[in-house]
Formats: C-alpha cells, sequence, structure tokens
C-alpha cells in the first residue's frame, strides 16, 4: 500500500476517532466545588458592600457635622438680630413709645 | 422530571433544587464542550463551573426567546473562546520573553510527536489528541461549528440556533472546519512519515 493511501487513511480514522470515544465525566465533587466558589464570590460581594460603608461612611458622617456647623452658624449670626429687635420692641411698649418695625430695623442697621 | 417553564421558573426564584437539578443535568455535556475547546481536564472543569456560574448570575436576564439549553450552550462557547483569547496573550506574551533565551524559543517552537514513529498502530486515544491540536488550529467559528457537532451531537439547526447564524451558514463552516482539518493532519502525517 502507498505511503500515501496510508496517511489519508489515517487522516480519515482520525476525523472519525470523536465518535469512538466514551463521553469524558466531571468529578464526582463537581456541584459541591461550584457551591463553594457560589457561596465565596457572595461573601465576597457582601465583603465589597461592607468595605464601601466603612470607607464612605466616616466622609458621610463629616459632611453632616459639617452640614450641621454650617446651619448653627447661621442661625446664629441671624438670631441676635431677631433678639435685639424683640429687646427694642420690650423697651418702646414698656415705655409706650410707638416706633413701627421698619424704623427699628433701619435704626439697627445703621 | 420538571419541564423548562418551571424549571426556568424556580431557577429564577433562586431555587437551589433546581439548580442543582439543572448542573447534573448539564454539566457532562458542557465539560465535554470546554474539554474540547481547552485539551486540559482541569481547565475544562473550572470553565464549565464558570459557565454555571453564569448562567446562576444572569437566569434573570433569561427571557425565554430561546431554548434554555441554546442560551447554556452560547454562555460556554463565550466563556471557552474567552480563556482561548486569554491562552493566546500569554503564549505572545511568553513567544516575546522566550525570544530573550534562544534555546527555551527552539524547544517551544517543536510541535508534538505522535508515539507511532516506531510503526504501532495509533490507538484511538492518540488520533483523538491529534485531532483536538489539529482543532485549535481552526478559526473560531470553524471550531465551534465542528466541536458542537462532533462532541455533543448537535445537530446543523440547533448549532445554527446556538451560534445565531442561517443553517447554510453553519453547512458551510463545517465543510470548510473538515476540510481544514483533512489538510493539516494530511501534513503532519508526512511530516511524521507514517511507515
Amino acid at each position: 500500500m502507498s505511503n500515501n493511501k496510508l496517511i489519508n487513511d489515517e487522516v480519515e480514522k482520525t476525523m472519525e476517532s470523536l465518535n469512538h470515544v466514551e463521553k469524558n465525566e466531571v468529578s464526582p465533587f463537581f456541584f459541591s466545588k461550584l457551591q463553594g466558589r457560589l457561596k465565596s464570590e457572595a461573601s465576597a460581594s457582601v465583603m465589597d458592600n461592607t468595605t464601601l460603608v466603612r470607607t464612605f461612611s466616616p466622609v458621610v458622617i463629616g459632611l453632616m457635622l459639617l452640614l450641621l456647623v454650617n446651619t448653627y452658624t447661621i442661625l446664629s449670626i441671624q438670631l441676635p438680630t431677631v433678639d435685639r429687635v424683640s429687646e427694642i420692641d420690650t423697651f418702646l411698649n414698656d415705655y409706650e413709645m410707638f416706633i413701627d418695625d421698619e424704623a427699628i430695623i433701619q435704626w439697627l442697621e445703621e | 422530571m420538571l419541564n423548562q417553564a418551571d424549571l426556568v421558573q424556580k431557577l429564577k426564584g433562586g431555587d437551589q433544587e433546581a439548580f442543582r437539578f439543572l448542573v447534573e443535568e448539564k454539566k457532562n455535556s458542557i465539560y465535554n464542550i470546554c474539554l474540547g475547546y481547552t485539551r486540559n481536564h482541569e481547565d475544562a472543569e473550572d470553565l464549565a463551573q464558570d459557565v454555571f456560574m453564569e448562567v446562576f448570575r444572569s437566569i434573570d436576564g433569561f427571557k425565554g426567546e430561546s431554548d434554555l439549553n441554546t442560551w447554556i450552550y452560547r454562555i460556554t462557547i463565550n466563556k471557552s473562546l474567552q480563556f482561548l483569547r486569554s491562552i493566546k496573550r500569554k503564549r505572545r506574551w511568553n513567544q516575546m520573553i522566550s525570544f530573550l533565551t534562544v534555546d527555551d524559543f527552539l524547544e517551544d517552537s517543536e510541535e508534538e510527536s505522535p508515539v507511532y514513529s516506531s510503526g504501532k498502530e495509533i490507538k484511538n486515544e492518540e488520533r483523538v489528541k491529534i485531532l483536538l491540536k489539529a482543532v485549535e488550529s481552526l478559526p473560531e467559528n470553524q471550531k465551534t461549528v465542528f466541536l458542537l457537532h462532533q462532541t455533543e451531537g448537535l445537530s446543523y439547526q440547533e448549532i445554527s440556533e446556538v451560534m445565531d447564524t442561517s443553517l447554510s451558514a453553519i453547512e458551510s463552516l463545517m465543510f470548510r472546519a473538515k476540510q481544514n482539518l483533512r489538510t493539516r493532519l494530511s501534513s503532519w502525517y508526512h511530516k511524521w512519515n507514517i511507515e
């Protein structure tokens, strides 16, 4: 038989070789390994979220504190004006003097 | 036995038993397809696990427009091709490095020779290895058609659904895959000089 004929036969046998093999099977621990991987992935994602909260919570708390301090400062700047107006109002009432609010504010601004 | 609609509904509801049922039903099929791509049992098993993890993660996005098996085969092919691409990238990198050490490069570039130079009859197991080595050299779409048909016995119609291509395109891909494989094998056998 010529070498070419042999080679062609061998090529055909090789092409057909997958038809004569038994199917391979995965290891018996396939599902438990898969479950393990899914669990570790889930816990990793929880860890990620916790890390996110841990990283960002000081920032959020800081921002809230800053907002609180700002609000307090704004209010404390405005409060004395209101207090002084009511103080003058009380004084004027005590001495039965009648000046309208606009005049008091104008006077305070001066 | 669950029908597909019930199975999908249960999977979407996070039913562990339904997931176990699916894995037990499909694990060997998926593994054998992956093995065709990787030619390595360990990588094939890891890849098959990646496939089921993706199924578990993405089942909510499964709209039921195609068969569940078709959808799982698509995931398998995508994962397998991604794996092969990453291997190719690593090989290219290793080749670049091995240029620096000439001896290693020459050693790596030598092709594996089968056991039959001694004149013994080649065992079918060896032929399978040679065939899968030749399959590795095929373009991606020819490789996919050949492996789905040969390892899983999928019909051309089923393959056309998995690959979202026309039936005639699949027939043409299969024809070219076989032609390329015969050419490749013939050149190897000539090179190894069977007697």
